[in-house]
């Protein structure tokens, strides 16, 4: 029977690795609610058997659906958190969620008023979050049903005209010129372009305004995901900036172009990759072994992701390859895709699962360190690569492979792994690349719960005094 | 005898009660293509050659050419139809010229899988040459009449659309086998990969055997058969690749030899149904053996014997049951005492399960009844 040790540390690994990757999302193989009823059920039994760690996972670099799924847990059970906890769980909530993008910010308080959980803590956090928004008026206007939410629910004294704004008939004219643009909009199609994009669709759709027309004069308002998102409908009428995307993204958009197009821009697409891989790792370099290192690749078609997240594992899986070929010198880095382009930048979602015949190829090539990027639903032949994997560790001395997963197994609750021995990491995006091969150990399972549960407060240590810039230790 | 010549099974996916075995073709075939018919589906009525009807829904219809003047030319067949048909009309019935029609030189349009079910539904259809006394007048005068036979559509399947669409194709795959329940639903072989990848989900609309239905939902998870692990032993790299060789050529070794036992090195009754060029279109049923699962099916051959195109329908107990009592009864020429006697039972049992099998229409109501009245007493 395992000890109490073990089944925290394997339960806690569970919950990490599942709460990297999942979004509540539909996979290539599972639904949107069978997704979602998985991680629930995760997050409900990790709270109730381990709340301080549960609130600790904060500060690991779990992805943002987690994140706003773990405050709405631990507000709504406040009155569990153990006494001596309280000042830090608190300090973990409001750093949590002033990190959160503002649109999950925004949606969480909603939901936390939807829920009816209206604590003196939740009451509190909502009231900082919403008066210390560097822009409030701004928010208010973007996110107005929203702010109006926080404000109810939060019993919240707003500042200047935004009562007037939230709640009124505006009737008057207000001296805050955004408010007073917003106003206007009702009325008139030339304040419609000064409000940001999501607020001026509504307008001008009430407006009967052209798309097209629309399109062409609040272009210059988009932000830089607006316009990846309309590109493609708009005809042309809207130019995108792929170079100041974050790399998975930018790899999204690569793989959205058609192979001809591909291969046309191939230098320019390949100089953006490399400038996105650079910033990445010359935030935090990768904590990579000496030696040769192997990537092997899975463009299988269950890469191709669902309707909800297109191509996401290729692209991740690309992502990686680049920023391993960015941060290790030359020659001591190759990628072994399962199903091989020409060029890196062609690869598309096709054919079978084979990683074994690649992790072999690689050990040809000489590999020390083999790095797996794959769903795991290894199918040519299926269970193999636990066999090959136990025999090369025999046949190659200090022979390391790592396995990271894009994708979460709702079935399992966990994200799939090659073979025991070689336990899979949740990966949500290849920002996260330096965090998951810092988690890896763990995973591995050479370690005792004590060692995770000090990481895991060296990281809350970082996280809050990291302030309000991303920590990205 | 069927043979996979020319194909090799690759390893299974499995998903949901559904074991999907890739075939992989050995020498690529670039002269034969097949394509999906522009036929909307519906309800078809098929005037027959021998002034029979058949009617039944048909999914789709495949075009297959054959004189293909080299290898420039396009990859799309003439009057074949790219992407998805439309919708089905349940409404409208359509006549059909035959099962199969040629459609210009060197192409044939043809409907899958019924040119099988036809050839079953006729099976000893003709009246008997015999006038013996038993039989009911009508049996005598018009033969069977009408046959039907029913299966379920793939779309009914628990979770075989699902398995489908996570299937990984492989890059040569031509062909497909379905197990439910370690048992063949059907197997799906077309010329060459392009063929497949465009016919890939038109499986989901074939007609399936009640059976499958049943294990699809008795039999959610199929155990995962892992090929044998070989890797022990190795003592190189090349050794473990060699391990990774056998490994597959074992699985392939496994499926001809165990897992298609039910189709494969069967007594098979054929029928040539057309001949494209050097080629042979034909039916075929198994041997109707009682005790095991039986298919029918259809195929296209080359002269030497490769499989091109391959399509099977698993016959439920049923079924197997009513076309193993006609073929009986017609091999003694309908004399019930001859058949008894080759079945093994007494005459008034064979009546009774001619009666049980939906057939008793075929004989007088005086045999019927003092059948039963046998049957009764102790």
């Amino acid at each position: 029977m395992p000890s109490a040790e073990t089944v925290a540390r394997e339960d806690l690994i569970l919950f990490l690795n599942a709460a990297f990757a999942c979004t509540g999302q539909r996979e290539f193989y599972h639904t949107a609610d069978e997704q979602r009823v998985s991680v629930q059920f995760l997050h409900a039994y990790i709270l109730g058997n381990y709340r301080r760690l549960y609130a600790r996972t904060l500060a690991a670099g779990i992805n943002d659906f987690n994140a706003a799924e773990i405050i709405l847990n631990l507000l709504r059970s406040g009155q569990d958190t153990p006494e001596a906890f309280r000042a830090e769980e608190n300090a973990l909530l409001t750093a949590a969620l002033g990190r959160l993008p503002p649109q999950r910010g925004w949606k969480l308080i909603t939901r936390l008023r939807q829920e009816r959980v209206n604590n003196r803590r939740t009451r509190a956090l909502v009231g900082a979050y919403t008066l210390n928004q560097r822009d409030l008026t701004f928010q208010a206007v973007k996110y107005r049903r929203h702010v109006r939410a926080a404000t109810i629910h939060a019993h919240l004294p707003l500042p200047g005209e935004l009562p007037a704004f939230l709640f009124g008939e505006h009737r008057k004219v207000f001296r805050t010129p955004l408010l007073e643009t917003f106003r206007q909009a009702r009325h008139s199609h030339r304040a419609v372009y000064d409000l940001p994009f999501s607020v001026a669709q509504g307008m001008a759709a009430r407006h009967r305004i052209d798309p097209g027309v629309f399109l062409t004069n609040i272009a210059p308002r988009l932000t830089e995901r607006e316009r990846l998102r309309l590109q493609g409908r708009s005809g042309g009428k809207v130019e995108v900036h792929p170079e100041r995307l974050p790399l998975t993204a930018l790899c999204s958009y690569v793989l959205s172009l058609p192979v001809a197009e591909r291969q046309e821009r191939e230098a320019e697409l390949t100089r953006w990759l490399d400038v996105a891989a650079r910033r990445i790792f010359s935030r935090r370099p990768l904590p990579l072994p000496a030696g040769r290192t192997a990537a092997v690749l899975d463009n299988s078609y269950s890469s191709s992701g669902s309707r909800e997240k297109r191509g996401r594992p290729l692209a991740l899986t690309l992502a990686s390859d680049w920023l391993l070929r960015s941060a290790v010198p030359d020659g001591r880095y190759r990628a072994f895709w399962t199903c091989p382009a020409s060029a890196p930048l062609l690869v598309r979602a096709r054919g079978q699962t084979n990683l074994t015949d690649r992790f072999l190829d690689a050990l040809d090539w000489g590999a020390q360190t083999v790095i797996v990027v794959s769903d795991a639903v290894e199918n040519d032949p299926p269970g193999v690569f636990h066999a090959a994997y136990l025999a090369a560790r025999r046949l190659v001395p200090n022979l390391s492979v790592l396995h990271f997963n894009p994708v979460f197994d709702a079935e399992t609750l966990s994200v799939r792994a090659l073979s025991p021995l070689v336990p899979g990491v949740g990966l949500r995006d290849a920002d996260d690349l330096p965090t998951a091969l810092g988690f890896a150990r763990f995973a591995a399972g050479q370690t005792d719960v004590g060692d995770l549960e000090r990481y895991l407060a060296a990281r809350v240590e970082v996280f809050l005094n990291a302030g309000a810039v991303h920590a990205e230790a | 005898m069927l043979k996979l010549e020319g194909l090799t099974p690759a390893p299974a996916q499995v998903r949901g009660a559904f074991r999907l075995v890739p075939l992989l073709r050995d020498r690529p075939c670039e002269d034969i293509r097949l394509a999906p018919h522009s036929m909307a589906p519906g309800f078809k009525v098929v005037d027959l050659l021998d002034r029979t009807v058949y009617t039944a829904f048909v999914p789709h219809a495949l075009l297959l050419e054959w004189d293909r003047p080299g290898a420039g030319a396009p990859l799309t067949v003439l009057g074949g139809q790219l992407g998805r048909p439309g919708r089905s009309d349940w409404r409208g019935i359509e006549t059909v010229q035959k099962l199969r029609k040629r459609e210009g030189p060197g192409r044939l349009r043809f409907l899958p899988l019924h040119l099988a079910l036809e050839g079953l539904l006729a099976l000893h259809f003709a009246p008997p040459r015999t006038a013996w006394k038993e039989l009911s007048r009508d049996f005598l005068r018009a033969g069977l009449g009408s046959r039907s036979e029913s299966g379920v559509p793939g779309a009914l399947l628990p979770g075989f659309e699902d398995a489908l669409k996570t299937f990984e194709l492989h890059d040569g795959q031509v062909g497909l086998l379905i197990f439910v329940g370690e048992r063949l639903a059907s197997a799906f072989v077309v010329p060459s990969a392009q063929d497949y990848r465009q016919l890939h989900r038109s499986v989901l609309e074939d007609l399936y055997g009640e059976l499958v239905l049943r294990y699809a939902a008795l039999y959610p998870d199929p155990p995962l058969l892992g090929a044998t692990p070989r890797f022990e032993h190795a003592r190189s790299l090349a050794e473990l690749r060699e391990a990774l060789t056998l490994v597959r050529r074992e699985w392939a070794v496994f499926v001809q030899g165990d897992l298609l036992s039910d189709l494969l090195n069967r007594p098979l009754r054929t029928e040539k149904v057309y001949e494209p060029g050097p080629l042979r279109l034909e039916r075929f049923i198994t041997d109707l053996d009682p005790a095991q699962v039986n298919h029918i099916g259809e195929r296209l051959l080359r002269p030497d014997g490769e499989l091109l195109y391959l399509k099977t329908f698993q016959l439920s107990a049923a079924q197997t049951r009513r076309a193993y009592l006609l073929q009986q009864l017609a091999g003694s020429g309908w004399h019930l005492g001859d058949a008894a006697a080759g079945l093994g039972v007494s005459v008034p049992e064979l009546v009774d399960r001619v009666t049980r099998a939906g057939f008793g229409h075929l004989l007088t109501q005086a045999v019927r009844e003092s059948a039963a009245k046998a049957l009764r007493k102790p």
